[in-house]
């Protein structure tokens, strides 16, 4: 049986030019991992298009999948095909990364800004985070680990207990020898 | 004094004849059970223990409540406080039975209810020290044996068979 031919009514999305990172730097590997221009573009339009429902459509559509008479149900299976893929998965992931480390001098502007802002409701927050990680408190965990031999203590009521045991069972308590003070085992041979 | 050769040797008939031969003591004595009379034994030999080993507090407490513990079913408290320490030639005759067992022997073997030969520990040494020549002997070095069992067993123990 011969495979089913495509059929492709309208023409194929092209990009207008090959993807290329930003000036002077180099896709990541998770990016050059990715089989073709067209991916890389999705991973990028991700950030770029407006967050909310139909958003991997609408990076789709940047990317150029589909073709000018791509229907709407197709739309869908191409976007949620893209989204769930495992390397543009990891690929989204590195170029967040990337955009994470641009805006750090941002925030960190920002939260100078706010500590000199004494009346800003989030003010001590402010001072309380950056105190957390410039000094950080310091906890000290000591771990007393202790072997030993189960020892009774040998109180009056022990012994009164022992007293009473030996008059139960017979045995006259004074007929029995001194108890030990030194537990260096003997031999106990009788 | 019979043996455990002798008895073993014995018909029907003539084991009949020795139980009627037997005194009242003697008679009540060979129905008890043998966990029974090893527990005498044991019980004489923890409170030679407690009166001839130096130990710790904790070691003499211990041996005192598993004394006191000795003291279930038919063995009465009364009973326990009757039975006299063992004294040093019982003591060689016990430590000679205990010879019998396995010296690497596991303390805590594997049960196993379907095994026909079950090894569990002191096995050999207490059906030594259980059988009727060999406890007539310890019987005979602590009397105060025969009094304890005849407290806790002597009630209606004598058999149907025993002409009275």
């Amino acid at each position: 049986m011969t495979a089913r031919r495509k059929y492709r009514r309208g023409a194929r999305n092209k990009l207008p030019g090959p993807v290329l990172p930003p000036p002077g730097t180099e896709w990541g590997p998770a990016m050059r991992a990715l089989p073709s221009d067209r991916h890389r573009q999705f991973v990028i339009s991700t950030f770029e298009v407006k967050p909310g429902y139909g958003a991997n459509i609408r990076a789709a559509k940047l990317a150029c999948f589909g073709t000018s008479t791509t229907t709407p149900d197709s739309w869908k299976v191409i976007a949620s095909i893209l989204a769930h893929d495992d390397k543009i998965q990891e690929a989204i992931y590195e170029e967040s990364q990337r955009r994470l480390k641009a805006t750090a001098p941002r925030a960190v502007a920002a939260a100078a800004r706010l500590i000199e802002d004494p009346d800003h409701k989030d003010h001590a927050r402010a001072i309380g985070m950056i105190l957390d990680r410039v000094h950080p408190v310091q906890t000290t965990h000591t771990v007393n680990i202790n072997h030993r031999k189960t020892v009774v203590v040998t109180t009056a009521e022990v012994l009164d207990k022992i007293n009473e045991l030996a008059r139960r069972a017979g045995i006259a308590p004074d007929a029995m020898p001194p108890p030990m003070i030194d537990v260096t085992p003997t031999d106990k041979t009788t | 004094m019979t043996t455990n050769k002798n008895l073993a040797a014995m018909t029907r008939e003539q084991h009949g004849a020795w139980l009627d031969s037997l005194s009242d003591t003697d008679l009540v004595i060979c129905h008890v059970p043998v966990g029974y009379l090893y527990t005498t034994l044991v019980i004489s030999l923890l409170k030679r223990t407690l009166l001839v080993c130096p130990m710790d507090t904790g070691e003499r407490l211990e041996i005192l409540e598993q004394l006191n513990g000795l003291a279930t079913g038919p063995i009465s408290p009364i009973a326990l406080s009757l039975i006299a320490p063992m004294c040093d030639t019982a003591y060689r005759m016990v430590e000679a039975a205990c010879q019998l067992d396995p010296p690497d022997e596991y303390p805590y073997p594997e049960h196993d209810p379907d095994a026909l030969n079950r090894t569990c520990p002191g096995r050999k040494s207490f059906a030594m020290l259980t059988s009727w020549e060999v406890f007539g002997h310890l019987r005979r070095l602590n009397p105060s044996i025969d009094e304890a069992l005849l407290l806790c067993f002597s009630r209606g123990v004598l058999p149907r068979t025993r002409a009275n």
